[in-house]
């Protein structure tokens, strides 16, 4: 059996005609001997046979269609978009990060002194604010506590001012006349 | 390659020149690089890996890292070298996964030996009119293999690539490709021996 071993290292080159004529002949001298080894040797040229002659199988009628989609895909992910698609994998990222953005926002607003609106010209709330920060100084009776009447438009503004005259200083209207601008 | 599988047409433009034109944005290169390999490629790996829609998964996937890789090849390999090592190293990682997916998975652990059966010993041999062995045989009995002789055998049986060839796919000494080929088919006569006794045992009743 050790020596079949040591021819058995052979078979494949045996069977490619691939072996030097010593080794050949040395090894056709042991398959004259060794029904094994020859039986191994006939049965291996069946098996690579089968091998070769194994139907082939061919891509499915989409396999084109779906590849160019693939690359599709690929070509409009842009590079930077790349990591942001990923996160889908692992959402704890953008959990934490939404929590801390929120609470910054919340600090934010909670910590900051208010702001006077610096909002467009012609927007209502503006011109409530003005009213506020107008009338609070001479402290108009109602002037805060009172809702402010929301202006809709030039004239009642105009209105609103000349009615408090009586009372507030001629300056106080000046705020009031750069709605319209 | 000098596989069997290679087309016996005159190619005016070789894979080597496609590719070139490739990496100097020549899409319509890319296409004919696919339409010349996807269906050889989808017979090593489906033969590698033993199911049709992974192997067609992993054909595609080969295909895009080509795409995506276009300028890490280099002339110095021929090209059907390098997409078949990326063909090949993709099938074996399939495999690996298989195999987690198989050591984790109690059911799979129960039936270990069931996937592949060996006939009964009194039927007749599995063996097809011209001698050869029949396809569903001899696919399980690959799929038996060990990666590292089922790959050698597929490249050199199956697909018809030289030595040298299959030593620079798999990167690889030429003495172990030469040593795995013939290792691999003892290992597959030795699986598949059963149906050659029967065939001996079926020509001596005949006789009597």
């Amino acid at each position: 059996m050790q020596e079949c071993d040591k021819f058995r290292v052979h078979f494949s080159s045996y069977i490619e005609g691939e072996l030097l004529s010593e080794e050949r002949q040395a090894l056709e001298a042991h398959l004259a001997v060794c029904t094994d080894c020859s039986e191994a040797i006939y049965q291996i040229k069946i098996i690579r046979r089968s091998l070769q002659s194994l139907p082939p199988i061919t891509t499915s009628s989409h396999f084109e269609r779906q590849l160019q989609d693939r690359i599709a895909q690929l070509n409009n992910t842009s590079p930077w978009m790349g990591p942001l698609l990923n996160l889908k994998h692992n959402w704890k990222i953008p959990a934490i990060g939404s929590a801390v953005a929120s609470i910054v926002i919340l600090g934010v607003l909670l910590l900051s002194p208010p702001q006077p609106n610096t909002a467009q010209s012609g927007n209502t709330e503006f011109r409530t604010s003005i009213r506020q920060s107008v009338a609070a100084p001479t402290g108009i009776p109602g002037a805060t506590t009172a809702p402010a009447k929301a202006l809709t438009s030039p004239t009642e503004t105009q209105l609103d001012s000349t009615k408090n005259n009586a009372t507030v200083p001629r300056t106080a209207g000046r705020p009031v006349q750069l709605v319209g601008d | 390659m000098t596989g069997k599988k290679k087309d016996n047409k005159p190619q005016k433009v070789t894979d080597e020149e496609l590719i070139a034109r490739f990496q100097q944005g020549d899409q319509q290169a890319f296409d004919i690089l696919v339409h010349r390999y996807k269906d050889q490629l989808l017979n090593f790996v489906y033969r590698f890996v033993g199911n049709r829609n992974d192997a067609e998964d992993i054909v595609q996937e080969t295909f895009l890292r080509v795409y995506k890789n276009k300028h890490y090849y280099k002339e110095i390999a021929k090209f059907s070298t390098w997409i078949y090592t990326i063909a090949g190293n993709l099938a074996k990682t399939e495999l690996r996964k298989r195999k987690r997916r198989k050591l984790f998975s109690v059911s799979n652990f129960m039936n270990e030996e069931k996937d592949y059966e060996i006939p009964d010993e009194d039927k007749n041999p599995e063996l097809e009119v011209d001698g050869t062995i029949k396809d569903d045989i001899i696919q399980k009995a690959i799929e038996k293999l060990p990666p590292k002789f089922k790959e050698v055998i597929l490249l050199r049986d199956v697909q018809g690539f030289s030595y040298e060839e299959i030593s620079q796919i798999l990167n690889i000494p030429l003495g172990t490709v030469k040593s795995r080929v013939n290792r691999g088919r003892l290992k597959l006569q030795e699986d598949l021996k059963f149906l050659f006794e029967n065939e001996e045992k079926s020509k001596e009743e005949s006789k009597i």
